[in-house]
């Protein structure tokens, strides 16, 4: 006879089983809430005096538990908006519909502005750690070092929150909940041994370099890309265009200032030539700006939805007296 | 095929419906209720033939939340794990008013249309 606790494993193992089978695939993410809620509600019925099996067989087949987040699921990750949308429509044309595509104009936005968050992560992270090796030979250090690693995992899911709304790649809006009864020690060790925990401090520490370098590039990608589309638009409005008094090449051509006015007048190949170059380059980046923000989301969802081993014990039925974060 | 189709119209209903239902569920309480708790209320009032599973009401609540029709708090239980109680915001109840107005209004239009064929049927007979 499998205990309670034995008998909603099983079922969450067989959801998750489900899950790993489900035609077409399934996000991580949507699959780490569901396991959630399912092991929150178990754990509760059983608590409000109902037998586990009786639970378990009014919270539904896992297909049809599944079946019925996918059909609330689908759409939300991205919230497609409606067909008669006019930009959502220019945004599937092929390769401009990028122009369009608010997505790719908020991962644009996300390494520009990325450095300021990643830098409060950064401060934070190595503040954080000085102060836990500073303390550990004392009794304080220990505690100080679960508080860094809660406040590294809350830091991580609230990052995962800007991912969502900027980049539209679905996060989880849950964090597993970890226990807060038991002894002292016992609870610390719960934190300690928990990987998201690490992942999530490793994470704050190793953004700083990537979001320095991603905000380089993209800072430089856009100012070459503005530059370019700029200049003929200077041409047109003023007639002219001033790189100050030195002679300039552009892309081969050779311009030389007029020397009593300063001023330099771009021949008309050039003209065309950036007007093209210009905006070929904007797209290029928007492009490479929506590639590498799914990359970044997915391993911001990674540390989110990583678990450790079944056999190490790890259940998605919370312990007791567990705290559950969501976003 | 009409077994199939049967089936399809009781689910789509379902899925309609279960929105408003839900709604008016969490409406009704004057606390913030427990996600099990308020599976209970939905599947003891779910009529004949009607299985209302508890694993369904999750993304509802969900995307309700994400919404802002519902918010959401954590609640010690003396039980166990503290746990997620969901309540009504402002804009759920303006929301759940016009889904009533809206309700009632299909539902008059059905019942139009199906007292009508009865009276049909009957003039034929």
């Amino acid at each position: 006879m499998q205990s309670e606790n034995e008998q909603i494993r099983a079922y969450l193992v067989r959801l998750e089983q489900a899950a790993a089978g489900w035609a077409g695939g399934l996000d991580a993410a949507l699959v780490h809430d569901m396991l959630i809620d399912a092991g929150e509600h178990l754990r509760g019925a059983v608590e409000s005096g109902a037998t586990a099996g009786a639970a378990i067989e009014e919270f539904g087949e896992p297909a049809e538990v599944i079946a019925a987040y996918v059909a609330a699921d689908t759409g939300r990750a991205r919230p497609a908006r409606a067909e008669t949308d006019v930009l959502a429509r220019w945004s599937r044309w092929p390769v401009v519909g990028v122009w369009f595509d608010r997505y790719a104009w908020g991962a644009l936005l996300f390494f520009l502005l990325g450095i300021i968050p990643a830098t409060v992560y950064f401060t934070f992270a190595v503040t954080g750690l000085s102060l836990v090796i500073g303390t550990l030979p004392l009794i304080l250090g220990l505690p100080l070092l679960v508080l860094v690693l809660g406040m590294a995992r809350g830091l991580c899911l609230a990052e995962g929150a800007i991912v969502q709304a900027m980049l539209g790649i679905r996060m989880p809006r849950r964090m597993q909940p970890l226990g807060t009864k038991g002894g002292f020690w016992q609870r610390i060790w719960l934190w300690l041994k928990d990987v998201r925990s690490w992942l999530s401090l490793a994470f704050l520490i190793g953004n700083f370099p990537v979001a320095a370098f991603l905000f380089s590039v993209f800072v430089t990608l856009v100012s070459a890309a503005l530059s370019l589309i700029a200049l003929p638009v200077m041409q047109w409005v003023w007639g002219t265009v001033s790189f100050g008094n030195g002679h300039v090449r552009i892309l081969g051509w050779h311009l030389r200032p007029d020397p009593v006015t300063g001023n330099t007048v771009m021949p008309a190949g050039l003209v065309v030539l950036l007007l093209v170059l210009g905006p070929v380059l904007l797209t290029g980046t928007l492009w490479l700006a929506k590639g590498t923000g799914w990359i970044y989301g997915q391993v911001v969802k990674a540390i989110q939805v990583t678990r450790p081993a079944p056999s190490s014990g790890f259940s998605y039925v919370p312990p007791a007296g567990a705290v559950a974060v969501s976003v | 095929m009409t077994e199939r189709l049967g089936d399809k119209v009781q689910r789509d209903l379902s899925v309609g419906t279960a929105w408003l239902v839900v709604l008016a569920t969490i409406e009704a309480r004057a606390e913030a209720v427990h996600g099990y708790e308020l599976a209970r209320a939905l599947a003891a009032a779910a009529p004949e033939g009607v299985v209302f599973k508890h694993g369904t009401l999750y993304p509802i609540l969900r995307t309700m939340e994400q919404e802002g029709l519902v918010s959401s708090e954590l609640v010690p239980s003396t039980e166990g794990p503290a746990r997620k109680c969901f309540r009504l915001t402002e804009g759920g109840r303006r929301t759940l008013g016009t889904w009533k107005s809206s309700w009632r209004r299909t539902e008059r239009w059905v019942n139009q249309v199906l007292n009508g064929q009865a009276k049909g049927s009957e003039h034929a007979v």
